[in-house]
């Protein structure tokens, strides 16, 4: 692949770039379903290409081609840099990238066992006998269990010397149980909604999520749900376990730091940020017990790699720090814009995309509390767990969330269930309301495999690490 | 881009050699694109790729077993890979009772719209198209974002049974957004021929909106009439689609529509049909399993006609597949494919003109599915909320989010109006609703 990689940007030069680079992407990926006591999805998917970006004339041009050969990369390259001309008509400034280290090296995601060799029997019986586990509950008409696989090889090389082959090796899946009744349906899940909870690691991860243990509970309380009272609407203070509390991390966090957003290159689509730059070192994002960083070294971190798209090594980068806004996430190009270096979070969604400015692993810090000791200094409070819905305007400030449960906080304990919870309010007067957050002990990393950004689409896979923590007076219960 | 014979003919060997494999059947897509956008913000252009692209999607059966690959990799070796790797997963995997088996779908006559303008737009026609643009907005005053994407898409199906179909059209979807400080209008256009795009038209209306929308005030959630224009209306339409209208979330009992066919669901003024060959919408002659796709009622008068669906619902009620199937295999069931909304009398003037008190919404933004029994969304407004007072739009105000029931609020619709927009898969007219339920603020 080294010599494929040379050819094009051989091919980059003589068609008149100053920089390029290119990436040949190989994607094993394998996802299963069972539903209700058939495996409806049993599906192997392979990929492979080449794409390169170049600058001709101080402006960008891509080109991407599943031809894996001398002519496919010369003609990707020529085609990058026809379209990089045209882009030069319409430019104002040329592209400016960060200084960046040379690399070389290879790296392969640490795991145990390979996720794409187990044999596909066992995946689908591993599935077969949790999804069976759920069943039994009256009213519990879906069942559904998943896994999913990933090997991700990339070859990189740029124009600036630096070349690497990395090879990131993904597995997660999930159970989930959906009650029906009087046309009412109530989702349960685990260990996370939304087809499951993901990691970079091999097999032994899925193994560990020991779905087939959690079924029963799943089920009943999904069934549960059916006949528990709606969240009744009003101010709490809530605790927030991890599956939720990530997605809440997502989409107020990890979306308003994304250096190119705030420079409004996603203006057209998903839209800018708040967080603009005259507020780096100068704005209470959160209370003091809220610190966060963007760590694409963290172990099994969904978001974790060794090397980003741009071939900037990966970093564990301070994002809020006592609750002050103190960094973004970047790639070259908007780095340069601050004049600051990378914080090497350049992602391309396979070979047919370009990088862009993606969270790592967004990680809040764990804190001091032990679970049982906030929960007994939370009394009246609820507790809210499991994603079920999401939404967040165009600067990433209104936000509301559903989740699958809540419960009341007496005595210490989980008392009633409530069906429908939601909550919803404006980032960082939440973040500020955090006077709580969970040790480490009960801080765990959740991945979302499905984080959609620029245009065309691309979706990526990232990594959230928090705790339960505690929220003041938040509004809840507005969905009725 | 694979021709028709050529698709057809790779096709031909993937099943032979899921055959070869030992497959009592199979069933095999393949998908072709070649596509190119040109991105641009803070008036100039900052990203601009294209790409090629070919999968073959192909599912081996034994009995009621099943296993499917997807793979680029095109050659025959790669082809003679998948089949055995199919074949294979069919063979450790369990039984699906529920699997429909294959048959022989009819011949649908291709209807999809070939631009080979569109297949052939050149990058320097774009960067030209938004250089229009770029200085129409700017020379108004304000920022110009957007994307203008231009390709080419084919879909081949070919199955065991004796099914044999292609398809292919042409695609161009321009998006652009002005901004002003937080004041925003957003124009889109949707079309399979590059003639018919007017950017400079397009970059006006977005202008306006967006300096329409300046200086907006503040205002209280609550409930309100609004008025909502096509692209708010498009948005509520695709989710009473992905909550009603599949015929497998109907079986399981989780259809927003649950009980309710033949009954009045909302206002008679609401009729929905999905039409694959309207040609205000995007013609395609079959689904993903090969199916030919049919024209299906929806909504007809207010009153709930049919649901959609794949070869797998329709076998569990003995009925035939209306084509809404996705290429195999799709645990999610059946889908819509164009939703064409029927239009009334009414201009956006009209609409607004016969409104006392109320709000004018642009656009939704982030919606999301916030209770599904009831098909309650949430979201933002975006690009332009005006407050209409005396029937006429009296300022802009800040953005809210709403939290609603699109059945409630198509229960509520007090006018139609007569002109339509064709939105992604949606062609929606502008709709008045007497009560529409905002729940909070932001900051713009």
């Amino acid at each position: 692949m080294k010599e494929l990689l040379e050819r094009a940007l051989d091919a980059a030069a003589a068609a008149g770039a100053s920089h390029s680079e290119a990436r040949v992407v190989e994607t094993t990926q394998e996802s299963y379903e069972v539903k209700n006591g058939a495996p409806v999805a049993a599906v192997h998917s392979a990929g492979e290409g080449l794409g390169i970006r170049v600058i001709v004339d101080g402006a960008w041009g891509f080109a991407a081609v599943p031809d894996l050969d001398r002519g496919g990369a010369e003609r990707a390259a020529q085609q990058a840099a026809d379209i990089a001309r045209a882009s030069a008509t319409a430019a104002r400034e040329p592209v400016r990238l960060a200084e960046a280290p040379q690399v070389n090296g290879t790296y392969v995601t640490p795991h145990e066992v390979d996720p794409v060799a187990v044999p596909v029997e066992r995946k689908i019986d591993l599935l077969m006998r949790a999804e069976r586990a759920m069943q039994g509950q009256p009213d519990v008409r879906i069942t559904q269990a998943f896994l999913a696989v990933l090997r991700k090889r990339t070859h990189f090389a740029n124009s600036e010397g630096s070349s690497y082959d990395q090879t990131i090796i993904e597995c997660g899946g999930g159970i989930a149980a959906t009650a029906v009744k009087d046309g009412e349906s109530q989702v349960r899940s685990y260990p996370n909604s939304f087809r499951g909870n993901f990691a970079t690691a091999g097999f032994e991860y899925f193994s560990d999520l020991a779905l087939e243990a959690e079924a029963p509970r799943v089920a009943e309380e999904a069934e549960a749900l059916l006949s528990a009272p709606t969240c009744p609407a009003g101010r709490r203070d809530v605790v927030i376990e991890g599956g939720q509390l990530a997605l809440q991390v997502h989409e107020s966090i990890g979306h308003p730091i994304e250096l190119d957003r705030v420079f409004g290159t996603e203006a057209a689509y998903a839209g800018t940020s708040f967080l603009t730059t005259d507020k780096l070192g100068a704005f209470r994002y959160g209370s003091e017990q809220v610190n966060v960083v963007a760590d694409a070294t963290a172990p099994a971190g969904l978001g974790t790699f060794k090397w980003d798209d741009e071939g900037v090594p990966a970093q564990n980068v301070p994002i809020i720090r006592a609750g002050e806004f103190v960094g973004y996430i970047s790639d070259r190009e908007s780095a340069a814009r601050l004049g600051v270096a990378s914080s090497g979070a350049a992602r391309a969604d396979g070979w047919g995309r370009i990088p862009l400015v993606r969270m790592t692993n967004i990680n809040l810090l764990p804190g001091e509390w032990t679970l049982d000791d906030l929960l007994a200094d939370t009394d009246g409070g609820l507790f809210l767990a499991t994603n079920r819905s999401w939404s967040i305007d165009d600067r990433r400030v209104n936000f509301q969330f559903g989740t699958e449960v809540g419960y009341e906080i007496r005595g210490g304990r989980l008392g009633q269930l409530y069906k429908n919870p939601s909550y919803t309010g404006i980032t960082w007067d939440f973040w500020r309301s955090c006077d709580a957050v969970c040790n480490e002990k009960h801080w765990k990393l959740y991945g979302t495999p499905n984080c959609g950004k620029g245009e065309p689409g691309q979706s990526a896979h990232v990594g959230h690490g928090v705790a339960p923590a505690r929220f003041r007076n938040v509004q809840v219960g507005v969905v009725r | 881009m694979r021709s028709k014979d050529e698709a057809l003919s790779l096709l031909d060997r993937a099943l032979e050699a899921a055959t070869t494999a030992g497959c009592d059947a199979a069933d095999a897509a393949l998908l072709s694109r070649a596509g190119a956008l040109t991105r641009f913000a803070n008036n100039t252009i900052h990203q601009n790729v294209a790409m090629e692209s070919a999968t073959l999607c192909l599912r081996a059966v034994r009995g009621r077993r099943t296993g499917c690959v997807r793979t680029g990799v095109l050659d025959d070796s790669g082809i003679a890979d998948a089949a055995r790797r199919a074949a294979d997963i069919a063979a450790v995997s369990a039984e699906d009772p529920d699997f429909p088996g294959l048959v022989e779908s009819p011949h649908a006559e291709p209807c999809g719209v070939f631009d080979p303008a569109a297949a052939a737009a050149t990058p320097a026609q774009r960067a030209e198209a938004v250089r229009a643009i770029i200085a129409c907005i700017e020379g108004g005053g304000a920022v110009a974002s957007g994307s203008l994407s231009t390709g080419s898409d084919t879909l081949a199906v070919a199955n065991t049974a004796g099914t044999r179909q292609f398809d292919r059209d042409t695609g161009v979807r321009l998006n652009i957004v002005a901004m002003a400080d937080t004041a925003a209008g957003c124009a889109e256009f949707y079309a399979q021929r590059l003639g018919e795009m007017d950017a400079p038209e397009r970059a006006e209306f977005a202008l306006k909106k967006c300096l329409d929308s300046h200086g907006a005030g503040e205002i209280e959630p609550g409930e309100y009439a609004v008025v909502l224009e096509p692209p708010a209306v498009a948005d509520m339409a695709r989710f009473l689609a992905r909550l009603g209208f599949n015929a497998q979330d109907m079986q399981q009992g989780r259809s927003c529509l649950q009980g309710k066919l033949g009954e009045k669901v909302c206002d008679e003024r609401i009729s929905v049909v999905d039409d694959p060959r309207d040609p205000a919408g995007s013609p395609f002659a079959f689904d993903g399993e090969g199916v030919p796709r049919q024209r299906v009622e929806l909504l007809a008068g207010g009153v709930f006609k049919n649901v959609v669906h794949d070869t797998r619902s329709a076998a569990k009620e003995g009925v035939a597949s209306t084509g809404n199937g996705g290429v195999p295999p799709n645990p999610y069931g059946p889908h819509p494919g164009t939703l064409i909304i029927s239009p009334g009398t009414e201009s956006l003037d009209e609409l607004i003109g016969s409104t006392p008190l109320g709000l004018l919404v642009s656009n939704f933004h982030y919606t999301n599915v916030a209770e599904r029994s009831t098909c309650t969304i949430t979201g933002m407004t975006r690009y332009g909320l005006f407050e209409i007072v005396d029937g006429r739009v009296a300022r802009a105000v800040r953005n809210l989010r709403f939290t609603q029931s699109v059945l409630s609020a198509l229960g509520e619709v007090q006018g139609v109006g007569s002109a339509r927009e064709r939105l992604g898969p949606v062609v929606a007219p502008a709709l008045k609703v007497g009560r529409f339920r905002f729940t909070g603020t932001s900051d713009h």
